[in-house]
């Protein structure tokens, strides 16, 4: 028996029926992916499935009924509805895909390190996690954001600085059962070094939980970054965003319940498409 | 027990010691000076300098830290500058109307969660259980605030079965103006619960006792609640546990949609007034709050299962 049959990763021993075809029969995979695409296209082509500029105030024309020029109506400026939903969700999605890569890639990295070396190690990332997770997830975001003030980069920092924990322990988790395996210990007895078993040989096989999870902390992200909005304390005006038009709308839930509402349906339905694909990929590769 | 308790207490030094330099350091990221933020830039620096005296802004920070760890274990919160009242003061008021709507919301949650559970569970796989399967994946993406904006369209402005919001004078009152938030809470604690449940009770309802007990003779109804829920109550305070950070920061956010006077619209007003020791003061209590619920979820497990036994 060659060494090559001998030392092999959990990947390579996995029976690969051709992934294509299996992915083309989960229908949750599909079904999420489709609705994403969905949104995603209606949020790119939104200069032409909504002509009106989002910010272009008509105080003329304040809150209209929906209509054949505005189809959602107008808000209490006169700015169209339909176009601020559109380009709101660019807003949306744009910074919820992008502000779970830092807490993804700090987690990831201290879950590698906590879950490899433990000792010490892990006994602090463990003690500082604990600490964190402690707090309410809106609390602390709300309290940072707080701090740093109103704005984008704010909520970047206090999602990072909230988000990591779910990664870390997700990834330790698997760095735990990974390093007891036949590749890791080969790799080690081969008298590779720590860094060069960590990043080449145990984080490609422990980061697919990790991705799976991400889905869901999307879905999470976009909430925190609606309700920041709601709060005044996230995206700033006159930016559309769907956090910041629910609290525009909130004043006119009795007489106009469409601008409290329909940006709602928008978070639930994008969260709907992740949750998922969140869930076909889990059916694929195991829950995180 | 016991020995479990103060071993667990004892866990948690490190974790409060870690709590308070989080609540401690974020007076410290604010930019600039939180004296000069607080009295505006026409301020005198001779006013910010005392004022910087006053908080102790001026002594170096382990000395800081300190000083407040100190006034902390006298049971001093600090003092709204907001309310000029003392933070212990306000929470004292606030707190019982958080507690009360979140232990509503529980009610509300576990009523609405268990019999869709336990259909979805008997019923796996047929079009029911789909059904009931979709609650979870819709209501994991919905703002806790917007589902209250949907309930307070439908039951306070369409049906005006319940108020739209405040706090009332009676303790009637009281209970009837949480029933909305309370539903609001149960919205967002549900579907997490379904999910759970749902999954725990159709791996109990395919286990050998559970075959044993039908074989007895045992009726589908006694064996449901006797032997299947109960089995499930484990997994299900599990989950309860750890979602709870995120379910009570949502309180936060629903306290504000209805105008309910409790700790999280006490923590929004006091971030929009720069209210600093208020904003310190509610984020310690809350993530006190998180330790001790986990504490007792903890103890609860031993209460639920008699095979758990703390501390071994």
């Amino acid at each position: 028996m060659s060494l090559p049959e001998i030392v092999l990763s959990p990947l390579a021993v996995t029976t690969r029926r051709r992934p294509g075809v299996r992915w083309l029969r989960n229908k949750t995979l599909l079904a999420g992916l489709a609705l994403l695409l969905v949104i995603v296209l209606a949020v790119l082509l939104a200069p032409v499935l909504a002509p009106h500029d989002p910010n272009q105030q008509d105080l003329f024309h304040v809150l209209a009924p929906p209509s054949a020029t505005h189809p959602l109506g107008t808000d209490d400026l006169g700015r169209d509805v339909w176009a601020r939903l559109l380009y709101g969700g660019r807003i949306d999605l744009l910074i919820g895909v992008t502000a779970v890569i830092a807490p993804f890639i700090l987690g990831s990295a201290l879950g590698l390190l906590a879950g490899y070396l433990g000792g010490w190690v892990d006994a602090v990332i463990m003690r500082v996690l604990e600490v964190v997770v402690a707090f309410p997830f809106y609390v602390l975001i709300i309290a940072v954001v707080f701090a740093l003030g109103a704005g984008v980069s704010s909520i970047f920092i206090a999602i990072t600085a909230v988000g990591w924990v779910s990664y870390c322990r997700i990834v330790r988790g698997e760095v735990l059962v990974a390093k007891r395996l036949g590749y890791v210990e080969a790799a080690r007895a081969a008298g590779l070094s720590t860094p060069r078993i960590l990043v080449r040989h145990l984080t490609p096989n422990v980061l697919t939980q990790g991705l799976i999870y991400a889905m869901s902390d999307i879905v999470l992200t976009i909430l925190a970054v609606v309700t920041l909005g709601f709060l005044g304390l996230g995206v700033q005006p006159p930016t559309a965003e769907w956090g910041s038009m629910l609290q525009s709308g909130y004043e006119y839930l009795a007489t106009d319940p469409i601008l409290g509402t329909v940006p709602g349906i928008a978070v639930v339905i994008t969260g709907l498409a992740l949750s998922l694909i969140g869930d076909g990929l889990a059916a694929e590769f195991g829950k995180p | 027990m016991a020995r479990y308790l103060v071993r667990r207490l004892l866990q948690l030094i490190p974790v409060l010691i870690g709590i308070t330099i989080v609540v401690f350091l974020l007076l410290h990221l604010v930019p600039g000076d939180p004296a000069r933020t607080l009295l505006g830039v026409r301020a005198t620096p001779a006013r910010v300098a005392a004022l910087d005296r006053e908080w102790g802004l001026d002594k170096p920070l382990p000395v800081q830290y300190v000083d407040y760890v100190g006034r902390l274990l006298q049971g001093n919160l600090g003092s709204s500058i907001y309310y000029q009242a003392p933070v212990t003061q306000l929470l004292g008021t606030a707190l019982p109307v958080t507690l009360g709507m979140l232990a509503m919301g529980t009610v509300f949650g576990i009523v609405i969660a268990v019999p869709l559970a336990v259909l979805a569970a008997t019923r796996a796989g047929r079009p029911a259980d789909q059904l009931i399967r979709i609650i979870p994946l819709l209501g994991l993406g919905m703002p806790p605030f917007w589902v209250g904006f949907i309930l307070l369209i439908i039951f306070g402005l369409t049906l005006s079965l319940l108020p739209v919001g405040g706090y009332g004078v009676t303790f009637p009152q009281h209970l009837v103006s949480l029933v909305l938030p309370a539903l609001t809470v149960a919205a967002v604690m549900a579907p997490i619960l379904i999910r759970s449940m749902r999954a725990s009770l159709i791996e109990v309802l395919r286990s050998d006792f559970m075959t044993a007990a039908r074989a007895k003779g045992i009726s589908r109804w006694r064996i449901l609640v006797r032997h299947g829920l109960r089995n499930t109550l484990i997994p299900t305070v599990s989950v309860l546990a750890v979602n709870l950070g995120y379910l009570l920061g949502g309180t936060v956010i629903v306290e504000n949609v209805f105008g309910l006077p409790g700790v999280g619209h006490l923590l929004l007003s006091g971030i929009f007034d720069r209210d600093f020791d208020v904003v310190q003061s509610v984020t310690l209590i809350y993530a006190l709050l998180v330790v001790i619920i986990n504490l007792a979820a903890d103890l609860a497990y031993a209460r639920l299962d008699p095979r758990v036994v703390l501390g071994s």
